[in-house]
């Protein structure tokens, strides 16, 4: 085998035409698997037996099948139930769904993680349990959680390589109608790994940044 | 700033390391010249290695029993039966539309029996054979569209869904510039696309859509041919003239030659016509 690397200068530009929609995709799967990890933990956490119950369902059901399938579900589903949904919000669904879960069991992880003590030295100061969780578990569960969360952020990056299956026009999309047209498939694929190398390093740098200003001095 | 730095020189390290390693196995590859053909250690193995499709109906798809069957899977049996006497000794590595070149590039596989068409642009990185088939490309459309043509379906209303490969993309934007476009990467999820109304129609080899439109009453066939000639032909690691030849011999025999009774029988079982005639200049085409 060899690596013929001139013809990998030709192919940068069209998929760097990929890799600005699968920023596009990327960024607010984050963003909202985030969020939506929050309100899945609250459920997780919550008194109320039932909304525990439902979200622990929810979990795990999203996290014990593949987001691959839940995205081909969410597609062709959408088409036959008469509201096809184009394959970008099918995917992004299917990526916020399945992280969410995930999401929601590392900051489950993080809350937990803190000691009983700090909690109820913040009750016999006179805190309420609210503000005793919010000034004082809340904080140290957010330092905790940070290397899972950037850990899941890298994962949520590789996985929207998946909805090049339901035809959205992505870093490896490109790269496989590359391959497919030229049969140069190792240099491509050499490409596309590094693409994906410097957008997960650039994402891991941030959040190892991020890590560093939250840390106790 | 300097953790980033740190991190920097600790990802180039690894690129460095990974290009070395790449570099040095091509060198190897490089350094074995006069090396006997493929085609000896075939014989020696005593079974032929194809790489093919097992969603392509009817050219190589899997049946409900879960066997792979299908006209290109017949073809690689007869290759099989011609070199070492015997059908049976075949094995088959299923693969997607883009990783049938590294299967046959990698030396995973023998040779590449997967509705595959000749291009210029292909035949730089693989070595074909000449055809075996000529397929054609057709356009299958759900009945609910009410479209009997393709200027009917050249419409901005309308979604048609393309195999990932570029000549797809270019035959639509010349074909059918008006509509949307969906691509994926095998014509089973072609025809999910459609059947789920993703797409309102796909375009495939003729043969392909032929056998949807059969096996589907609520979709048909568009009376255009959107390819005049769509070679499919074998596809091998450039450079072994020794294996290149005898494929390319194989062929010929099948479709103007020696073989051209067995051919027409696989063609007809799949197809339920005759291929065309073994002389281009016979009169009443093709075998009786």
């Amino acid at each position: 085998m060899s690596i013929d690397l001139s013809f990998l200068t030709r192919v940068a530009p069209t998929l760097a035409e990929g890799l600005s929609t699968t920023i596009l995709l990327a960024v607010p799967a984050i963003l909202l698997s985030a969020t939506w990890g929050i309100v899945v933990v609250m459920g997780l956490l919550s008194r109320f037996r039932l909304v525990a119950d439902i979200a622990r369902s929810y979990v795990e059901v999203v996290r014990n099948t593949p987001v691959l399938v839940q995205m081909f579900f969410i597609f062709f589903g959408s088409g036959f139930a008469g509201y096809p949904l184009s394959g970008f919000t099918a995917g992004l669904l299917a990526l916020v769904l399945q992280n969410g879960a995930y999401m929601a069991e590392i900051y489950r992880g993080g809350i937990r993680g803190v000691s009983h003590r700090l909690a109820e030295a913040g009750l016999a100061l006179g805190l309420t349990p609210r503000r005793s969780f919010g000034l004082i578990v809340l904080p140290i569960a957010i330092r905790n959680v940070i290397p899972p969360l950037s850990n899941q952020g890298v994962l949520i990056i590789k996985d929207t390589s998946l909805v090049a299956t339901i035809s959205v026009a992505e870093l490896t999309f490109q790269a496989r109608l590359l391959a497919d047209r030229t049969a140069a498939v190792f240099e491509i694929f050499f490409t596309l790994a590094l693409f994906y190398l410097v957008l997960t390093a650039i994402f891991s740098g941030c959040m190892r940044l991020l890590e560093r200003r939250l840390r106790l001095a | 700033m300097d953790a980033l730095l740190r991190m920097g020189r600790r990802a180039a390290s690894a690129l460095l390391l990974g290009l070395i390693g790449i570099t040095v196995s091509g060198i190897a590859a490089a350094q074995a010249p006069g090396a006997s053909s493929r085609l000896d250690e075939i014989v020696k193995r005593d079974k032929l290695i194809v790489a093919t499709f097992s969603t392509a109906p009817p050219f190589c798809y899997t049946d409900e029993a879960g066997k792979l069957v299908g006209f290109d899977i017949d073809i690689a049996k007869f290759i099989a039966k011609s070199l070492l006497g015997d059908e049976k000794k075949i094995e088959f590595v299923t693969v997607t539309s883009e990783g049938r070149w590294p299967a046959v590039n990698s030396g995973r596989a023998d040779i590449g029996i997967a509705t595959t068409t000749v291009y210029p642009d292909r035949a730089l990185r693989v070595a074909f054979t000449r055809p075996y088939i000529d397929s054609g490309i057709s356009i299958l459309v759900r009945d609910d569209t009410n479209v009997t043509n393709l200027a009917g379906l050249n419409n901005a209303k309308f979604t048609l869904a393309n195999l990932s490969n570029p000549q797809m993309a270019d035959r639509a934007k010349r074909f059918l510039p008006n509509v949307k476009l969906l691509t994926f990467d095998t014509p089973a999820a072609l025809f999910t696309a459609v059947k789920s109304g993703q797409a309102q129609a796909m375009q495939m080899d003729t043969p392909v859509v032929n056998w949807y439109a059969a096996n589907n009453k609520d979709m048909k066939v568009l009376p255009e041919n959107l390819a005049v000639v769509q070679g499919n032909a074998i596809f091998m690691k450039p450079g072994d003239f020794t294996l290149w030849l005898w494929m390319d011999t194989v062929v010929q025999e099948m479709t103007a030659g020696s073989r051209y009774t067995e051919y027409t029988e696989i063609y007809k079982k799949w197809f339920g016509t005759n291929p065309p005639p073994q002389r281009f200049y016979g009169a009443t085409g093709s075998a009786k």
